[in-house]
């Protein structure tokens, strides 16, 4: 008699399809160079960059910490355009999911981008593995 | 009805979520009681993605995390009911130590066995000492917690930029007055021990290939400032805050957009056609013979790729090599794969071998490619691309305008020049002297021109000379020193016949140049060439 996989934690709570979603989430973070721009934001903590959201609200802060998702923690934060967005001055720190983010802005010499080439061949072969 | 898995203060329901329910849940019974609760409070499985936008107590990474943790947990033998206090002790220790690898402290002292498991998993454990567990990070670099994998050089930058800002903060910003009403619903400790728990997902088993980038920045870093020490410089040089460039809108954009008769305002720009930053768009017209081109291109690039993989391969070999000075027999054979790969050897035909060759060398990318290579080659191979490159130089010149990337050929090709024989050299210049048929102007006047051309031809030209001195002792008419004297004085006249302006900068200007060309060439000669030279008297 066959034995039914027993369901996980996960699948009994949210079904077998959110499930899948969820898997896929988590895979996506990983898949087309996730690791790669996780491992370069890291590189870049302490450093002031600009955040550019898909809502055009440009933030100026300094990058205090990121995820394997790009969510993105800036801290010492300021508008830079025009200040059209008052409710955020009295805002210190913020964090901004990484799907909202359009662009982002780095120091240029804080970028070896030699490095970045070669992480990114890394990157692509172990894919293609 | 109490939610069982109630450990903070008042919780939005969309927060429980996150915090308890999945971490609370030990029999299939209680799973159900649960399951009538969700729909009580209507938490739709499908509502997931609004939540998560809501949430700002969890992170969306939080709530993966927590999954995949549990994941991790119950996927290992022993586990029976779904809670997570059902696993096994292995498992259990397995997570403290993945965990014990992050901080200095370990996480959980002791665990109570699994027969009489603790109701609650997580901030608040019965027995084990939460002062222990507060402790944790405090010792820690505050401002940055959670990233408790930082380098030590990044560790270092981080902790100088601390030191150097203002200890107040400007007056523009001022905290509110008022009491925070939603301060402290999570105590400092559960707060890092959510984070904690996404931590652990991040955990890898090779940080020097999954964390590739991070790992050689800091380290190149490190390298960098340990050589300028040695050298007694240190830069002062403050990092540069980094200022917002004004972009330029390159058309005009209209960001709301009223269409006649319609009521409200649309939003043109989207996330799929935001405002343009950067200019990656290619301009210009594809022709026909340009589709040939272009296609060629792509495969030299292709090409170099898959050079580049093998480079990477042995630059990798070489820096973790065992602790011997020279190459493994399989390092050698990779270098020898891949430097006749670069020769494309496959080609009977010459001709179309050093074209291929050259193909590679006109990218920047191709470029890069020799340039790191060249430390790997043995003596005669690296001789046979100093040759090559010297003999082709013109057409490299020409065609590096664009990229003016042959600079970095400059070190790396130095360094075997001193191996070179002076047939060897005079072979790799005369090249370079050859009236072209239908043209009064010799190939070298273009190298004069471009910093890369004229560094390595002085170079060559002192090495040459370093050579002759060493061998005059030998007081023959050689064959060999006639032509080298006819080249000098070629050469000299070349320099003198350019106009200064045109003349490029070296790279370097070796010591015994003006010296040569005084003891070959005539009074009135030198005097042009120095004048010539007179900039880089300044060395």
């Amino acid at each position: 008699m066959m034995r039914k996989k027993t369901p996980t934690l996960r699948e009994i709570q949210w079904g077998q399809r959110e499930t899948e979603k969820l898997d896929l989430r988590a895979l996506l973070c990983q898949a087309s160079f996730g690791r790669l721009f996780y491992s370069f934001f890291k590189s870049l903590v302490g450093k002031d960059v600009v955040v550019e959201l898909k809502n055009d609200l440009s933030i100026c802060g300094t990058l205090h910490s990121v995820d394997q998702y790009l969510n993105i923690k800036l801290t010492d934060i300021s508008v830079t355009d025009p200040e059209k967005y008052p409710h955020m001055l009295s805002v210190k720190n913020c964090f901004i999911r990484g799907s909202v983010v359009r662009y982002v802005q780095l120091p240029a010499d804080e970028v070896d981008t030699q490095l970045l080439q070669d992480a990114a061949r890394k990157e692509a072969l172990q894919q293609k593995q | 009805k109490n939610w069982p898995g109630k450990t903070c203060g008042p919780l939005a329901p969309e927060e429980e979520l996150v915090s308890a329910c999945h971490l609370e849940k030990e029999e299939e019974n209680e799973g159900e009681e649960e399951e009538e609760e969700e729909e009580e409070e209507d938490l739709d499985p499908d509502l997931e993605e609004e939540e998560e936008e809501e949430n700002d107590l969890g992170d969306p990474t939080v709530l993966s995390a927590v999954h995949n943790t549990q994941r991790a947990l119950l996927s290992s033998p022993g586990v029976k009911a779904p809670g997570v206090l059902g696993m096994s002790l292995a498992s259990l220790h397995f997570l403290w130590q993945t965990l014990d690898y992050l901080s200095p402290i370990p996480f959980w002292p002791t665990f109570p066995s699994t027969s009489s498991p603790a109701r609650h998993f997580g901030p608040r454990l019965p027995s084990p000492d939460p002062t222990l567990f507060c402790s944790l990070l405090t010792s820690w670099p505050p401002r940055f917690s959670h990233l408790t994998q930082l380098h030590p050089q990044h560790q270092r930058i981080l902790q100088q930029q601390q030191h150097s800002q203002t200890p107040s903060p400007p007056a523009k910003k001022p905290w509110s007055q008022q009491p925070d009403p939603y301060a402290n619903l999570m105590t400092r400790k559960e707060k890092d021990w959510v984070i904690k728990v996404q931590m652990v997902q991040l955990q890898s088993i090779n940080p020097r290939l999954d964390d590739y980038y991070y790992q050689e920045y800091y380290q190149k870093l490190e390298k960098k400032q340990v050589d300028e020490e040695l050298l007694g410089r240190r830069n002062q040089v403050e990092s540069l805050k980094l200022v917002t460039p004004y972009i330029q809108k390159a058309e005009a954009y209209e960001s709301v957009v009223r269409i006649e008769g319609s009521l409200g305002q649309v939003a043109v720009s989207t996330c799929f056609s935001p405002r343009r930053a950067i200019d990656a768009v290619p301009h210009g017209t594809q022709e026909q013979d340009m589709e040939a081109a272009s296609s060629q291109r792509l495969r030299v690039l292709y090409r170099i790729e898959k050079m580049f993989l093998q480079l990477l391969e042995i630059e990798e070999g070489w820096k973790y090599r065992p602790p011997q000075p020279c190459f493994s027999e399989q390092q050698s054979n990779q270098v020898e794969k891949l430097f006749q790969t670069l020769k494309t050897q496959e080609q009977n035909n010459l001709e179309e071998a050093a074209d291929g060759f050259l193909q590679v060398l006109s990218v920047r990318k191709g470029k890069a490619l020799v340039a790191r290579l060249l430390p790997f080659l043995a003596q005669d191979q690296a001789i046979t691309i100093l040759l090559a490159i010297t003999h082709h130089l013109p057409l490299l010149v020409r065609r590096d305008v664009a990229d003016q990337a042959l600079q970095m050929l400059f070190k790396p090709l130095g360094k075997c020049i001193s191996h070179l024989t002076l047939h060897e050299l005079l072979q790799g210049l005369q090249g370079l002297m050859l009236l072209p048929p239908g043209s009064s102007e010799r190939p070298v006047t273009v190298v004069l021109q471009n910093q890369f051309g004229i560094s390595l031809l002085y170079a060559l030209l002192s090495h040459g000379e370093q050579l002759v001195s060493l061998d005059s002792s030998l007081e023959e008419p050689n064959s060999d020193h006639t032509a080298w004297t006819d080249m000098v004085v070629l050469i000299a006249w070349e320099i003198a016949q350019m106009p200064t302006a045109s003349l490029a900068e070296p790279l370097a200007f070796p010591s015994n140049l003006l010296p040569l060309f005084c003891h070959h060439v005539d009074k009135q000669l030198v005097q042009q060439l120095e004048a010539r030279m007179e900039f880089a008297w300044i060395y």
